[in-house]
């Protein structure tokens, strides 16, 4: 039987095909917490004031700085693969430690405040929390759900940076070979993008 | 398909990134200066919001050497959304 | 004959490797759809055996084989077994992952891995759901539906289950985004979009609903998790939540996912019917835009579902109004459809059976579907049986009967043999007489005002009743008599061709069962689109050679 290669084989290296499945699965993640940006508006809608005092006693500048945490690992991220595409290895993994680094320090001062809420009986559960108007604790329980959920997406974004590092290493990511690397960078700034909005809406409306 | 060539370079990354600090002081103050709740308020969080949001897909997730297609993505997912919360707004508001 | 597809039969799939890890760790996308196969198999044995247990309750008013407690517990089983396990996954999984990357010319979809990793999230899912039976306080007796507040309040093994309901959510997104990525990437060289077969087209709308639409009610699943671990009111009006918020947000996916459920299966139609009438497919253009369109508009449309839950009468009438925009595209398949045979030279053929009752059913199914979208009438029938008999006439009488039909349709490709057609036809007759029988007295007792999930009723709808539970019992030995002659040709059926059913499509190109890589050679691909009856001589020739 003659030998027949398939042009469009599944099987082969498809960088591009990589790149179109990450996008699809960062929809995915968008709509997951647009779930939650949804609960949010009616909620805010329909608890008008009281949203409006409990966001009055959230921490700006602990939120400024968070803010600035991440566009600053954003920024890193993006370098690191302008760097990579450049051939220049060592910088790329410099730049990906700082990242890692931001976003430790990011959850850092989320630790600080959350505790610093918990500290006050804030937290679903404690007097302080239970003796809130309903609205108050709406906001103060979608507070602490979507910034958490968002934490849990930098750790992972964070694991998947080290995996970068790990791949740079052992050469699997090369200037030739960056979709993996870019695929991180991507989930990375997905990270970033939801903090963009989520800053506004429980720091800034107050 | 051919890959349209592009050079990166950290100029461009360094300016998206001063851009989006500069976005930020920017929101910050107009939270003071616009009152916090009032509906401008709100417009104007979220329109500073989006224009961060547009600079970070468009410069650091590269969408502006993207092909077209991707750019049609984008463009669906933000009607669909829109379709939801457009919808859900006229159930709420009406109540 | 018989020489050169035994051949054909050790170079296949089915050889290639052995043992139990080939398949559950195997990267093919034809092994991945048939351990989907099984799976989807084995559940549907259970949600049948559910309905049929429920339909015997139903055969006189009173208790009469199970508590109410119990029959709360059933329905809410059938539904969690029958949406989530089976009809959602079942023809993108199964008939999807086996075809889609034979039908572009290629020889897997474009993330093997993802793919295998889709797999193994459903069957942890299953597992998790599985489990809600015997561990914990008690299965689940909310509905399929997880309404706020009574899933926030009840004591039964409610969290576990929603949480297999978001796993198994992501594993059909994951099926879904690998779809995309593979009609994207991996279409043979000269096959355009407009050139794709339709059952592509179908899943690519399909795939877009699933990516879109599932994350929603992945997250609000996760919210009433949260709910229920630490007391919080996000739904609950007790503590000054919203319960409507939830419907909205359950039905923004639960909507969509019903065109997930269906579209694949107009897809598998518009592919039974060309074959059947020996000529090219109606309005191929219409029928691919009104896949789009269909999975377009049923993002607006949820609120349907909801006319009597407490939303404002604006939002009402919107959502009755869109509703109606969606029945345009679904007739204009189902014209197009009945244009296809239109002179056609139609071919006698179990699968197509399988499809003219698909069309006859879910014609009930869609016309019962505008009377329910119609507010004025619907405030009257929500929640009776009339509205149970609908999603069974549009979602079993639609799919599952498709799911079947396929089955007959590709059964030769995908086991190299084929199956008892006298017997066909009489489990096919059995099914169609039973399902009818079944679901059109429970669609006249569910207008006279019989409400849907009672174990009980009055006296006066116990006729009706009992002339479905009967029309049960036929449907169930129709389907297990299907199951029956399916089970032993697949090991002692005639050995099938390449192509018995005279089709052009490329799974119809390639020995049955497929080679390992799909092709041994460069698919015939006409100028004219995939339905150009005027290649099948040369198919066949080709077919000969292997």
């Amino acid at each position: 039987m003659a030998h027949y290669e398939i042009p469009n084989s599944g099987l082969k290296r498809d960088d591009e095909g990589k790149k179109m499945g990450m996008w699809l699965f960062l929809f995915t993640e968008v709509l997951l917490f647009g779930g939650l940006f949804l609960v949010y508006a009616m909620y805010r809608f329909q608890y008008f004031d009281e949203f409006k005092i409990v966001a009055e006693h959230m921490d700006i500048t602990l939120g400024a700085i968070n803010t600035v945490i991440l566009i600053a690992s954003s920024l890193t991220v993006a370098m690191s693969i302008t760097a990579m595409k450049k051939g220049l290895d060592n910088v790329a993994v410099l730049l990906i430690i700082i990242t890692i680094f931001l976003a430790l320090s990011f959850m850092v001062n989320k630790y600080f405040e959350w505790s610093n809420h918990i500290h006050h009986g804030l937290f679903p559960g404690f007097e302080a929390f239970n003796n809130l108007e309903k609205g108050e604790g709406m906001f103060l329980f979608l507070y602490y759900f979507m910034t958490g959920l968002h934490g849990l997406h930098v750790v992972v974004g964070a694991v998947l940076l080290a995996i970068v590092i790990k791949r740079i290493m052992l050469g699997r990511i090369t200037s030739e070979n960056i979709v993996f690397q870019e695929n991180a960078g991507l989930y990375w700034h997905l990270v970033d993008l939801i903090w963009i909005y989520l800053f506004p809406l429980f720091y800034l409306l107050h | 398909m051919s890959k349209h060539e592009h050079t990166p370079s950290f100029k461009s990354d360094l300016i998206t990134f001063g851009l989006l600090m500069l976005l930020t002081a920017i929101t910050i103050w107009a939270s003071y200066a616009t009152g916090g709740t009032t509906v401008l308020a709100v417009l104007v969080a979220m329109g500073i919001a989006t224009v961060k949001a547009t600079l970070v897909v468009r410069n650091f997730m590269h969408i502006k050497y993207d092909d077209i297609i991707y750019k049609l993505f984008i463009g669906a997912v933000i009607i669909i959304f829109g379709v939801f919360i457009t919808l859900l707004a006229v159930d709420y508001f009406y109540r | 004959m018989t020489d050169t597809n035994t051949t054909a039969m050790e170079q296949s799939f089915w050889n290639e490797k052995k043992g139990i890890f080939s398949w559950i760790f195997t990267l093919d996308h034809k092994r991945i759809a048939l351990l989907y196969l099984y799976a989807i198999t084995a559940f549907f044995l259970v949600g049948m055996t559910l309905g049929f247990l429920m339909r015997l309750e139903l055969i006189a008013p009173g208790q009469t084989i199970m508590e109410a407690t119990t029959y709360n517990k059933v329905f809410t089983f059938h539904g969690v077994i029958m949406i989530f396990l089976v009809i959602i996954p079942s023809i993108p999984a199964v008939f999807g992952n086996f075809m889609l990357p034979i039908m572009l010319g290629t020889d897997d979809v474009a993330l093997p891995r993802l793919n295998l990793f889709s797999w193994w999230l459903y069957i942890i899912g299953a597992s998790m759901a599985l489990l809600t039976l015997v561990y914990g306080p008690g299965s689940a007796d909310t509905g399929w539906t997880f309404y706020a507040p009574y899933s926030v309040n009840t004591d039964t093994n409610v969290t576990l289950l929603l949480f297999a309901a978001f796993v198994l959510g992501f594993s059909s997104i994951l099926t879904g985004l690998n779809f995309i990525v593979t009609i994207h990437r991996l279409r043979a060289p000269k096959m355009t979009w407009f050139k794709m077969p339709l059952f592509a087209w179908s899943l690519y709308a399909t795939a877009w609903i699933q990516l879109l639409a599932t994350p929603i009610v992945g997250i609000t699943l996760l919210m009433v998790i949260a709910e229920r671990t630490f007391g919080i009111g996000l739904f609950d009006p007790a503590l000054g939540g919203d319960p409507v918020l939830y419907q909205h947000l359950f039905w923004i996916y639960s909507h969509p996912v019903v065109y997930v459920m269906i579209l694949p299966a107009m897809g598998i139609i518009s592919e039974i019917l060309p074959t059947a009438a020996q000529r090219t497919i109606f309005g191929y253009k219409a029928i691919a835009i009104s896949s789009m369109a269909i999975a377009f508009l049923g993002y607006f449309v949820w609120g349907h579902h909801m006319f009597t839950s407490g939303m404002s009468g604006e939002a009402r009438v919107v959502f009755s109004f869109v509703t109606y925009l969606v029945a345009i595209p679904t007739a204009i398949k189902v014209f197009n459809w009945v244009a296809t045979l239109y002179k056609g030279s139609i071919h006698m053929t179990p699968n197509l059976l399988w499809s003219t009752s698909f069309i006859f059913n879910f014609m009930i199914g869609g016309l019962t579907g505008l009377i329910l979208g119609a507010l004025s009438v619907d405030v009257h029938v929500h929640d009776t049986a009339y509205v149970v008999a609908h999603f069974h006439y549009t979602m079993f009488g639609g799919t599952i009967f498709v799911f079947f039909g396929a089955m007959h349709y590709w059964f030769p490709k995908i086991f190299g043999r084929m199956y008892n057609k006298r017997l066909s036809y009489i489990s096919l007759t059995l099914t169609f007489i039973g399902f009818n029988v079944t679901y059109m007295a429970m669609l006249i007792v569910g207008g006279q005002g019989m409400p849907r999930r009672y174990y009980d009723y009055l006296p006066e709808f116990t006729t009706l009743n009992q002339i479905s539970t009967v029309g049960s019992w036929v449907l169930v030995i129709g389907i297990l008599m299907m199951i029956y002659n399916l089970v032993r040709s697949a090991k002692k059926g005639e050995i099938a061709t390449a192509n018995p059913w005279n089709g052009v499509t490329l799974e119809w190109q390639i020995p049955s069962p497929p080679p390992l890589h799909n092709f041994v050679k460069a698919p015939i691909l006409s100028d004219k689109g995939p339905y150009d009856f005027s290649i099948l001589d040369q198919v066949n020739r080709e077919n000969l050679e292997n």
